[in-house]
């Protein structure tokens, strides 16, 4: 465990675990959901909750940063007492876990419908998982230059595919702004779904003991946050700019269709949705990467474990397990949405409530 | 003659003799006795057997005849030495009548060698492990009647290769010189290129029958102790009886010894331990082979070549792209024209796929066995030319590479494309610098051909990744194998993709946590700094950072 614990990662692979949590699944329904929400001005959703969620990882990292040596495991069971803080540490560990089986179904419906047509469905999601079992079994210093490498490559590709795609951008795609007769606000379950693509920074909690320099931990943080909500804004207004808000709407794989619509005479590959597939393969694979980390690892610490790695691979079955009960698009969305409930109950009730009982805890100890 | 030698024992002489057993019961010796038969008769027992062992006896004339012997190994000394500076000298000297020689014999081997002996390297040695391993290391022990120690004169001296241009590393330009066998003139050649008495060259001997001399090198103020201590603790606890190569210490100290990656650069490149000495790496060098190791060592680092650094720097950065994108395809290529050919032919444009599907038309196999064919066929003709003899081996590529190729096709078993891809690969392969990570991109390619055939670009990045994960793992002494891409370092990036010009190379590669940073160059933090500041206006100030 000495190597683990060390403390070894810089804020640059902090910011970029937290860019590579966040940035997944979530992505690629995200400007459909904007749409309907705020029609033509569906940036403007995107951006605003973006910015809500930024503030409630400022919380989050000033929560983590009460307490630097220790993950939320230990903190919390002190904050809140053994039997308290370890049922919140299991909550962390379910949160974390429920991620995984909605990425790999989503991958494996993605594969399916344009890389590999023919293969059966055991065979995409089990390889996938089999690979983010390896990859999470390891420790956090080499996950993070895994994840650092990854997320670059993603998001160079898919801003570069997404770019291109500018050629039949159309600025009135975009107007009129805000019109009162295309906010559906009131449209809750959407409104809360558009959640689950910020969820991420709540890792921070426990990765804090593994910064070499605790303090910059916030700074990372926000810098990850922004630069997720601003990849996110730049994506919708593309999505948005370039079908308009009643196609984005119906479209399934917004970004998958952005890149279908590129035409490149000069170069040597035809389509580039599949390049953008690949690059998007590994966000995903980082987001599963990270989650399947941290809920073997609030689980080792929970347990006093020795090394994490044999929960990794005992989760390993029960992710397909439930990964096939995913039926269809439905059922995703429906499992997504329990998420994104999780997220915002963690991100604005559970962390900052949290935060003051620490604050309170200090304030108290000082005076007594 | 022996009797009037023998003197009653002085008590020091007792005190001595105690010692010396004590010393035997704690395993350390035996040591030498005073008697010259004992000595000679122990040697005899122990090395007398072979006919190479020489024992030459003889008297010198001091104020009495006294009875000595030569022992060496014939083959491993100069015998010119022997003759003129050790029989010559020590039986035509004549000692003053006055001069009681004999009187002192523990000192008399002391003052043979300070009076005598005309040889430049001589020691004194009194125990027999240590005096046995010295005669057949190609050293002479001289044996005097009376002494209870033996004189050990460097007579070494043997056959061998001259310095000639190193065989696997050729270059345009650069130093024509390589390694060769011996030792000591390859330690001399690195001692020339650097002139630094913070130079250490420490030997030690591994191998418990070899007793294989091995050189640590490195720059005492340059290189990072622990990596030293390191390469040392580990070099310590090799148990073996015979060190025939470095790459037999390369299996025993490297950090990942599963991997298929190689963590030790080899070289017989002078120029390339050199320039990695100075930038805080450790290079071990190894008796009776050419090939040194050189370590911490990153993965990129196995496709610089050491002529990247001796051509200008926008020839050099074209080098460096160039060898990336053959490693790139001695890796991917025939995976990717598998996948794309089975699972994906709709990602390429629609005429290229046209062409593809023509000249696969009645190829009676499936691609990846089409492949698979090809590139073992390759990789026989690639062993086969290296095991034949200079003029053959050229002509087995000859006829295997375009014979075979132009027949299989004509035959109709293998289409052309493919043999364009699999010709590629194979010349993208030849060109890494490094022997090692040549033959590991060729052993990875066959399962993500494999891969490729069963789940295309899909499998490929899921193989990928896992070789990513793999990667990242893996340290070389404590530098992790991807640095500088990752971890990020932007200072290394000077010497990735791009090479900066000589004067922008201010500092040496952080990734080895070099006790100097700066190279002693022009004052700049950082190496763009540097760019727009060229060596001329600098040196107008006319002082360097380290006067």
């Amino acid at each position: 465990m000495n190597s683990q614990s060390a403390r070894s990662l810089s804020s640059r692979q902090v910011t970029l675990i937290i860019v590579g949590f966040t940035i997944g699944a979530g992505i690629l329904t995200l400007p459909s959901a904007a749409a309907e929400l705020m029609g033509a001005s569906g940036w403007v959703w995107v951006l605003a909750t973006g910015l809500l969620f930024t503030g409630a990882a400022w919380v989050a990292v000033k929560f983590a940063q009460q307490a630097p040596g220790e993950t939320l495991v230990e903190y919390s069971q002190k904050l809140l007492g053994k039997p308290l803080g370890i049922l919140y540490s299991l909550f962390f560990a379910a949160y974390f876990f429920s991620f995984l089986p909605v990425e790999t179904r989503v991958l494996q419906e993605l594969v399916n419908i344009s890389l590999l047509p023919t293969a059966p469905t055991w065979f995409v999601s089990g390889s996938f998982i089999f690979v983010m079992a390896y990859g999470a079994s390891r420790d956090i210093k080499q996950l993070a230059q895994v994840n650092e490498l990854l997320i670059e490559i993603a998001l160079l590709t898919g801003v570069f595919v997404v770019i291109l795609a500018w050629q039949h951008f159309e600025p009135k795609n975009l107007m009129p702004f805000l019109a009162q007769d295309q906010l559906h606000l009131g449209n809750l379950k959407v409104g809360i779904g558009t959640a689950f693509a910020y969820a991420g920074f709540q890792s921070i909690n426990l990765i804090l003991p593994y910064i070499k320099q605790p303090q910059e931990a916030a700074k990372a943080t926000l810098k990850a946050l922004l630069t997720v909500v601003g990849v996110y804004t730049f994506f919708t207004i593309s999505v948005i700019g370039v079908f308009g808000y009643k196609e984005t709407m119906a479209i399934a794989w917004s970004g998958l269709e952005l890149a279908k619509s590129v035409n490149l005479e000069a170069i040597i590959l035809e389509r580039l949705d599949l390049i953008l597939l690949i690059a998007w393969l590994s966000a995903i694979y980082t987001t599963g990467l990270l989650t399947y980390y941290m809920a073997a690892l609030t689980l080792s610490k929970i347990w006093r474990l020795p090394s994490h790695a044999p929960i990794v691979w005992a989760m390993a079955p029960l992710i397909y397990y439930l990964s096939t009960l995913l039926k269809n698009y439905f059922t995703w969305n429906e499992w997504s949405f329990y998420i994104s409930l999780l997220t915002l109950a963690i991100s604005f009730v559970f962390t900052p409530l949290l935060y003051l009982l620490s604050l309170l805890k200090k304030r108290g100890e000082r005076s007594g | 003659m022996k009797k009037k030698f023998r003197q009653p024992r002085l008590p020091s002489a007792l005190k001595k003799e105690k010692e010396r057993r004590q010393k035997e019961q704690q395993g350390e010796g035996p040591f030498l006795k005073p008697e010259l038969e004992a000595n000679i008769t122990y040697l005899r027992e122990a090395i007398g057997h072979s006919n190479d062992v020489i024992f030459r006896e003889f008297y010198m004339k001091l104020d009495q005849p006294v009875r000595a012997m030569l022992v060496f190994v014939d083959g491993l000394i100069t015998k010119e030495v022997i003759n003129e500076y050790i029989l010559h000298a020590l039986t035509t000297f004549e000692a003053d009548a006055e001069d009681k020689w004999t009187r002192e014999r523990e000192k008399l081997a002391e003052r043979v060698k300070d009076h005598i002996l005309t040889i430049n390297e001589v020691s004194l040695q009194s125990d027999f492990g240590q005096v046995i391993t010295a005669i057949l290391s190609g050293e002479t022990a001289l044996l005097i009647d009376g002494s209870d120690q033996a004189l050990i004169c460097n007579t070494r001296g043997w056959e061998h290769r001259g310095i000639e241009e190193p065989m696997t590393e050729a270059a345009v330009r650069g130093p024509r010189v390589g390694f060769n066998e011996i030792l000591r003139s390859n330690t001399a050649q690195i001692r020339r290129s650097i002139r630094d008495p913070d130079l250490r060259i420490k030997t030690m001997k591994i191998g418990v029958r070899s007793q294989t001399d091995v050189a640590i090198v490195y720059l005492a103020s340059i290189a990072k102790p622990e990596i030293v201590t390191e390469v040392e603790e580990r070099l310590k606890k090799i148990k073996i009886d015979g060190l025939l190569e470095s790459a037999y210490i390369q299996e025993y100290i490297e950090d990942s010894p599963g991997s298929i990656f190689p963590t030790i650069q080899v070289t017989e490149r002078v120029d390339r331990v050199v320039a990695g000495l100075l930038e805080g790496k450790v290079a071990v060098l190894t008796d009776n082979t050419p090939f040194a190791l050189i370590m911490p060592v990153t993965f990129w680092q196995l496709y610089y070549a050491a002529e990247d650094y001796y051509h200008r720097w926008p020839l050099a950065i074209l080098l460096r792209l160039i060898r990336m994108i053959a490693f790139f395809f001695s890796l991917y290529l025939p995976a990717l024209f598998i996948a794309f050919a089975v699972h994906n032919p709709e990602l390429i444009p629609f005429n290229l796929a046209i062409k593809i599907a023509g000249t696969r038309e009645g190829i009676p196999f499936p691609v990846f066995l089409e492949g698979l064919m090809m590139e073992l066929a390759i990789e026989i003709i690639r062993e086969a030319s290296v095991r034949l003899p200079g003029p053959f081996g050229q002509t087995i590529g000859i006829v295997g590479g375009f014979g075979l190729g132009d027949a299989a096709v004509r035959a109709g078993l293998i289409s052309p494309i493919m043999t364009i891809v699999v010709a590629l690969t194979a010349i993208s392969s030849f060109a890494a610098p490094s022997f090692g990570v040549a033959i590991t991109m060729r052993l990875l390619r066959f399962p993500l051909m494999l891969v490729a055939q069963i789940s295309g670009l899909y499998g490929l990045s899921i193989a990928t990744i896992v070789l990513l994960i793999h990667l990242a793992g893996i340290r070389s002494f404590g530098v992790p194998y991807l640095s500088p891409l990752v971890p990020l370092n932007l200072s290394d990036l000077k010497d990735f993709l791009v090479v900066v010009p000589r004067w922008a190379m201010i500092n040496r590669p952080l990734a080895y946590e070099p006790l100097q940073i700066d190279r002693g160059g022009i004052k700049a933090q950082t190496w763009w700094e540097a760019l727009f500041k060229p060596p001329q206006r600098e040196r107008k100030g006319g002082r360097r950072k380290d006067e």
